[in-house]
């Protein structure tokens, strides 16, 4: 303890004393010199002798001085700060190299912090405002297909939760949910989408109001539960955070409910998924029947079933198993009552954002693309300190004469690629912040600059500090001083590393080059995806609404969606407009459903096995309004559209192919509403067949179109119908049909507004966000990457320029050393091309499996980046090839 | 002569403390003494003595300061501490087991 104690003393006093120390060790050795010279003559050697025996002996006095400071306490302290002071020096001597390294690294940096804060955000981050996440679990009823090895959640009853909670002890609490869009007036009508959750809910999530208060559990009995707590979104964006808001009675879906909390900022429940902002609205469950309409996932399902989810807080040391057991009693009992053959099992897995599989390939892809910039950057950066490496062979050799050993020198200039690394990362992080916030805004989903990305960019920093430093740090260091002055030196490289930098601005070139030729090429695919047949998507507006909600009868449904037709049709602009289910046209990747499909015999089918096509209701013009073509027969007449029962049926295409004789027009076939027998089933005759619309979709490749029938009458009381308009302006009459509805029933909220064109891009947000990321990335790399060759023509022709500077002395023109220069880069840039340019197919493809874009590798999206990259390498030969022309021998040979 | 050989490793701070436990010495001082007291044995460089003594006195064992020297010159004399000597004793001890130690084992074998 006392050694230790006196150390730390000998530390203070040694900063104390600062300078002092190393004057006093000077001295020291200095009297020791004198001594030892003295001692020297005194045995009768001459001075001179006696002098240069005595600096024999000691070896150098700077060097016995260096051996001192290294036993010194705090000593790698002490060569740390010198490393750093002398480091900083040199940089600020030379800034538009320090640049050069620090822009390079800074973008590198920035592009993985984005990646990490992305992955962050997608898979690390907690749920906001829930506690001890670890602590829940998701419990699914499952039904596995034994023909396939599928499994998908099925529908369950209100009584399975109450049996959950009975038997399921491995549980604190278990709370269920069902999300739904509802019409909300406050008081304008708006859609909202709304969640009911049983009274435990917010309970069992470890959440607390930010204002106000939750459900209470007395709240859980239909005559008690007209309240509602809302999301802090909603309270900011409609009650401008009025704290007064609790008590307001607002009116949901048709139903009084008076606010009594606002949710935390940021809290979704567990529903918080890339692309959804989350319910606006949390309702007690004793509402579902009235609020909810048909959020079934299942053809046919008996009353009572619904999708709910179950999520459940483990209790202190019970296990998944455990609780996938108990539940695994209910899943049972619900086998039993359906009769179902399928095997129906519990599944238990910890609450996350996204499952891991799903979201794998997509963070592969993201890290994949930074990191190849990263990479990039870090050559770039590494050419750039071989280039001042050799510039600093001089001081280099002068600090190894003087007693700097070669571990030092490394050492020093590995600071000096730390501090470079440190500053881009200074610079990196408000850059990826700055995109960081583009991204989350696009994909609603939080994406902080939390500790674990910070930290992530240390390390990074750190990482690409001895990437691109280790590596010329060592080349650059002599293993002796002589090799420095050696007159090969003058010559640069040796073969071996010509080719080996060589090499690696190929594959630079290659990476960016393909990096940027899979982004162009995402972003045609996705325009590719807009341009179906038909009216083009940004002239197409639909509109949708759901009078059952707001528990209109019958007689009125049908009288709102004539006054509609009918008004819309006359507005200025308005091309055609027309009726269909909800999605029933296209269904957005939702599949089908009871309200946008119908059962359809066809004359050679049997009572058993019907088919289900997209459709059913179409009133007004809708195909003049999609632009699709009557490619046999007829649209509907006036006639046909103002009978009870439907008589006649358009087909398109795709459902005409499916008539076995192949004579689509003029069959007649039996149509049913979803979940009806063939007994109640209308006869129709087919009188056109009309061009299919296809679904943009990256979930399937290429785009699809399912068979589809429409009817000119409905077959059950149509409540939930999309307007589809085709217009000059859409943007113009979207506010015209808002006012149109206002006019006509004031409650009726429009549940969507928007053009086809905003609905697709909505759609593919996640794949648009990532083909815009992929395009940016790619361009920085490509920059990079001209930046990198840039730095080392300029490197080679400034080691060459000895060489160039005499043959131009001895009589070569300055136009045959131009045309050296210039041809050796660009035999490099051609290389790069071309290797660039199978990299360029190969990431394409690649990308394109990532995410199932359609169609093949498009030339053009090669070619203009290799256009472009070739223009911009030739200027980057030119301009250090240009200087070598006008070297000077007097001034090179003085340089050197 | 006999030919010189490096000081056996961690022996160099113990035989300093020895030294200069008999009188303050300088760093040239200190090196003739030791060549003396081993016949000129051990061979040490400065580059091995001035750190040695930096050691030393960073642990407390050797206090520094100046003065003035037997040719009227200024040199750092080191002198040994309290703290010097109870080190100087422990690691004695130390050196004696040892040597008695190996000893056994090279007359035993």
């Amino acid at each position: 303890v006392s050694a230790w104690w006196s150390r730390l003393k000998a530390l203070t006093r040694r900063f104390a004393a600062g300078e002092k120390a190393e004057r006093t060790l000077d001295e020291e050795i200095q009297a020791y010199v004198r001594e030892d010279i003295a001692a020297r003559i005194r045995s009768g050697d001459s001075p001179e002798e006696a002098r240069r025996a005595t600096l024999a002996e000691l070896g150098g006095v700077e060097q016995v001085k260096e051996q001192v400071r290294d036993v010194r306490t705090g000593a790698a302290l002490d060569a740390l700060l010198q490393d750093v002071r002398y480091g900083l020096r040199t940089l600020v001597k030379t800034p538009d190299y320090s640049l050069s390294v620090v822009g390079s690294l800074s973008l590198g940096i920035a592009s993985v912090i984005a990646a990490v804060a992305f992955a962050n955000g997608i898979t690390l981050r907690p749920f906001p405002g829930v506690r001890n996440q670890h602590e829940l679990v998701d419990i699914r009823i499952e039904a596995c297909f034994r023909s396939h090895s599928g499994c998908v959640s099925i529908d369950t009853r209100h009584d399975d939760y109450l049996a959950l909670r009975e038997t399921a002890t491995g549980l604190q609490g278990i709370a269920a949910s069902t999300a739904t869009p509802v019409a909300a007036a406050l008081p304008d009508a708006q859609p909202l989408s709304a969640s009911l959750v049983t009274a435990n809910y917010f309970d069992v999530l470890g959440t607390t109001a930010a204002v106000g208060r939750t459900f209470a559990a007395e709240e859980a009995s239909l005559d008690r539960a007209g309240f509602a707590v809302i999301a802090h979104r909603l309270w900011i964006r409609e009650f401008k955070a009025d704290p007064a808001v609790l008590g307001r009675v607002i009116r949901v879906a048709d139903q009084d409910v008076v606010i009594i909390g606002v949710a935390p900022e940021g809290f979704a429940g567990v529903d918080l998924r890339v692309g959804r902002s989350g319910p606006d609205v949390w309702l007690p469950m004793p509402l579902v029947d009235r609020v909810a309409n048909a959020t079934s996932t299942s053809d046919d399902p008996p009353s009572g079933d619904r999708y709910f989810r179950y999520i459940g807080r483990l209790t202190q040391g019970s296990s998944l198993e455990q609780v996938r057991v108990q539940a695994d009693a209910v899943a049972q009992l619900i086998a039993a009552r359906s009769g179902s053959r399928q095997r129906v099992t519990a599944v238990v897995s910890p609450v996350r954002m996204h499952p891991p599989f799903k979201i794998a390939p997509v963070v592969a892809l993201v890290f994949t693309v930074s990191g190849i910039v990263l990479f990039i950057a870090c050559v770039n950066a590494a050419n750039l300190l071989l280039a001042r490496g050799s510039a600093r062979q001089h001081e280099i050799a002068i600090r190894v004469a003087i007693g700097a050993n070669r571990g030092r020198i490394v050492r020093q200039l590995l600071t000096e690629s730390l501090l470079l690394a440190m500053a881009a990362a200074v610079i990196a992080t408000p850059l990826a912040w700055w995109a960081v916030r583009i991204a989350s805004a696009y994909l609603a989903m939080p994406m902080p600059l939390d500790l674990t990305v910070l930290a992530v960019t240390v390390i990074v920093a750190g990482a690409s500090a001895l990437a691109s430093g280790l590596s010329p740090a060592f080349r650059v260091t002599p293993h002796a001083p002589a090799t420095t002055f050696s007159p090969t030196q003058a010559t640069g490289a040796t073969r071996a590393q010509t080719r080996g930098r060589r090499a690696i601005l190929v594959i630079q070139v290659a990476l960016s080059l393909g990096l940027l030729a899979g982004g162009v090429q995402l972003v045609t695919a996705l325009e590719g995806l807009d341009r179906s047949s038909g009216t083009p998507p940004d002239k197409l507006l639909i509109a949708s609404f759901d009078l059952k909600q707001l528990n209109f009868r019958e007689a009125d449904a049908e009288a709102f969606y004539a006054e509609l037709l009918a008004r819309v049709s006359r507005l200025p602009g308005v091309q055609a407009a027309g009726l269909a289910p909800t999605r029933a046209v296209w269904t957005f990747d939702r599949g089908k459903g009871r309200d946008n499909s119908v059962v359809v015999w066809r004359p050679a089918d049997t009572p058993r096995e019907g088919i289900v096509p997209l459709g059913g209701y179409a009133a007004g013009h809708l195909v003049e309004a999609l632009g699709l073509q009557v490619l046999e027969g007829r649209s509907f007449t006036d006639d046909e559209r103002r009978a009870r029962r439907p008589q006649v049926a358009v087909v398109n295409r795709p459902f005409a192919d499916r008539i076995r004789e192949g004579q689509a027009l003029g069959a007649t076939l039996r149509v049913a509403a979803r979940g009806q027998r063939y007994a109640a089933a209308t006869e129709v005759r087919i009188v056109g067949v009309i061009e299919a619309a296809e679904e943009p979709s990256y979930v399937r490749n290429p785009p699809y179109a399912v068979p589809t029938i429409y009817l000119p009458a409905p077959l059950e009381p149509a409540y939930a119908l999309a307007l589809y308009v085709r217009a000059h302006e859409s943007g113009a009459v979207a506010p015209l049909i808002r006012e149109v509805v206002r006019q006509i029933d004031s409650r009726v909220p429009l549940l969507q507004l928007e053009s086809l064109a905003q609905a697709n891009e909505r759609l593919l947000l996640a794949e648009n966000t990532l083909a815009r990321a992929t395009t940016v990335l790619g361009l920085i790399a490509l920059l990079l990457a001209t930046w990198g060759l840039y730095g080392v023509v300029s490197y080679v022709v400034a080691l060459r320029s000895r060489e160039i500077a005499v043959r131009l002395a001895l009589g070569a023109r300055p136009k045959t050393m131009l045309r050296m220069v210039l041809s050796e880069a660009m035999t490099t840039a051609a290389l790069g091309a071309t290797v660039g340019g199978a990299a360029a197919i190969a990431i394409g493809r690649f990308i394109q499996a990532e995410v199932h874009a359609p169609g093949g590798v498009s030339t053009a999206a090669i070619a203009w980046p290799a256009a472009v990259l070739i223009v911009v390498m030739l200027a980057a030969s030119a301009i250090p090839a240009a200087r070598a022309g006008r070297v000077n021998l007097l001034q090179v040979l003085k340089e050197n | 002569m006999n030919a010189r050989k490096d000081v056996p490793q961690g022996t160099l701070d113990l035989l300093i403390l020895r030294i200069i436990a008999r009188e303050p010495l300088h760093g040239w001082g200190i090196m003739q003494r030791l060549r003396q007291l081993t016949d000129e044995v051990f061979q040490v460089t400065p580059g091995a003595l001035f750190p040695a003594l930096q050691r030393l006195e960073e642990s407390g064992w050797a206090a520094g300061s100046w003065d003035t020297s037997e040719n009227n010159r200024r040199a750092k004399y080191y002198a040994i501490t309290k703290a010097g000597r109870g080190q100087l004793a422990k690691e004695k001890q130390h050196w004696n087991a040892i040597t008695v130690a190996v000893a056994r084992v090279l007359e035993g074998a």
